[in-house]
């Protein structure tokens, strides 16, 4: 049911992305510089494309070892372990293939030769990243992507940070992609709305999350168009190909596990995705669904509950 | 009495030379005021160059006026032309935009945007719209 009360709002531009947050209008609007400040904290030390941060540090000085923090060498880990659970369908090292696929360039974009593909396959592999202590090393001509986790990296530290300060309703919205929902008694859900991963696209569910957060990945905004047809932003580490399929929605309880899942399923066709959800479900507590490219919706085992 | 007649006749013949003179005085007057207008009906010469000396005035007042027209028209053409090509640059860097935005989250050389006088706006539930990478 929906609440009647009234919320600030603000949205800023972080991680390439509009950031809103939305809290109880009891709050102080100074609050929103404290709780963009965190955003922006992880954005300067964890976001590949900020100059001097740690993984920009690591990518310099592929082939050696770089001093990093606790927290770099922690969300490896986690990545690791995520990109393990996705079988390699995820991997931070992904880059060579999307530099390859045309993602970095402007204009200029020709379908890449299987042998290309092949040639840069061999510098993606998240299991020649070493840490030792606190210091890590990626492979010579290797380079660490943050793109598909650090914005909702930062959300779970934002979101951290909220409630130790006793925010009990709040919603975070990442950019569309990543959707944090805080809730308590009086207001015990959000609502988001799902539509079709293209644009105009008609609504497909409006869903009701609590303390969870919704992650989605689509093609709707990022992709190239190589001869009148649409590559996706999404490449599979395995194949080297875009993945075809047309959207992944994850709920989840932390953002970034969300994120980091529906980016390595949207590799997945809708059989291995069935599969593969049931092991996530039980491992990670999550659950979503997968729309092919032929538009076909296929559910994991209890992701309806969250359909109104 | 002679003499009387002879007074009397200067006399009128003095009164008759100044009151026929001031007649003859009038109209040789009348006909110097009405020269101008009489030669310009009268004499095509002068008609004409009177006449080219106005058409001259007249052609310069319609110049100036026909100049400033052209100012005003080349001012705005000049306008259109350059809202135009402002249009069309502006498009350019939308499209530029949009290219940018295809190659995504993802350019190193990205720089992190932050709206410089963030508003805050007062909301009621509403559904979070979902989509894909921004």
């Amino acid at each position: 049911m929906a609440s009647s009360l009234l919320y600030k709002a603000q949205t800023r531009w972080l991680f390439h992305s509009h950031i809103k947050l939305k809290l109880s209008v009891f709050y102080d609007d100074a609050i929103f510089d404290e709780l963009f400040g965190a955003l922006e904290e992880v954005n300067l030390n964890y976001n590949s494309y900020t100059k001097g941060s740690h993984f920009d540090r690591i990518n310099q000085n592929a082939g050696q070892f770089t001093p990093t923090d606790s927290h770099t060498v922690e969300l490896l880990k986690q990545l690791d372990s995520l990109s393990d659970d996705l079988d390699g369908e995820f991997d931070i090292t992904v880059m060579p293939l999307m530099r390859l696929w045309g993602f970095y360039k402007e204009n200029n974009w020709l379908l890449p030769n299987g042998k290309d593909i092949e040639l840069n396959k061999q510098y993606v592999d998240y299991k020649n990243i070493t840490t030792k202590g606190q210091e890590v090393r990626v492979g010579e001509r290797q380079e660490i992507i943050t793109g598909a986790f650090v914005k909702s990296y930062a959300v779970d530290r934002l979101v951290e940070k909220m409630k130790s300060m006793g925010i009990s309703d709040a919603i975070v919205n990442a950019g569309g992609s990543t959707i944090y929902a805080i809730n308590n008694e009086s207001h015990d859900s959000w609502p988001v709305q799902v539509d079709e991963a293209q644009k105009g696209g008609r609504p497909l569910f409006q869903l009701r999350i609590s303390n969870e957060c919704f992650s989605t990945s689509s093609s709707e905004n990022t992709y190239i168009e190589i001869a009148g047809k649409r590559y996706s932003h999404i490449i599979s580490p395995k194949t080297g190909y875009p993945s075809e399929n047309s959207q992944v929605g994850i709920v989840s309880p932390e953002a970034m596990v969300g994120d980091v899942l529906s980016t390595g399923l949207f590799n997945f066709d809708k059989d291995s995705f069935s599969k593969k959800m049931k092991f996530l479900s039980t491992k990670y507590g999550v659950e979503g669904f997968l729309v092919d490219k032929n538009g076909e919706i296929t559910f994991s085992d209890n992701f309806e509950r969250y359909i109104l | 009495m002679s003499q009387i007649k002879k007074i009397l006749l200067y006399l009128i013949g003095i009164g008759l030379l100044i009151f026929g003179n001031r007649d003859v005085l009038a109209k040789i007057s009348n006909k110097k005021a009405e020269t101008p207008e009489k030669e310009l009906k009268s004499d095509p010469k002068i008609f004409s160059k009177r006449k080219d000396s106005v058409r001259r005035e007249a052609i310069k007042v319609v110049e100036k006026k026909n100049n400033a027209l052209l100012d005003s028209t080349q001012e705005i053409t000049a306008a259109k032309i350059s809202s135009k090509r402002e249009e069309r640059a502006a498009k350019k860097i939308e499209e530029k935009k949009k290219k940018a935005e295809v190659v995504a989250a993802t350019t190193p050389e990205e720089t992190q945007k932050v709206e410089d006088t963030p508003k805050t706006n007062i909301e009621k539930e509403e559904p979070e719209k979902a989509h894909g990478t921004e």
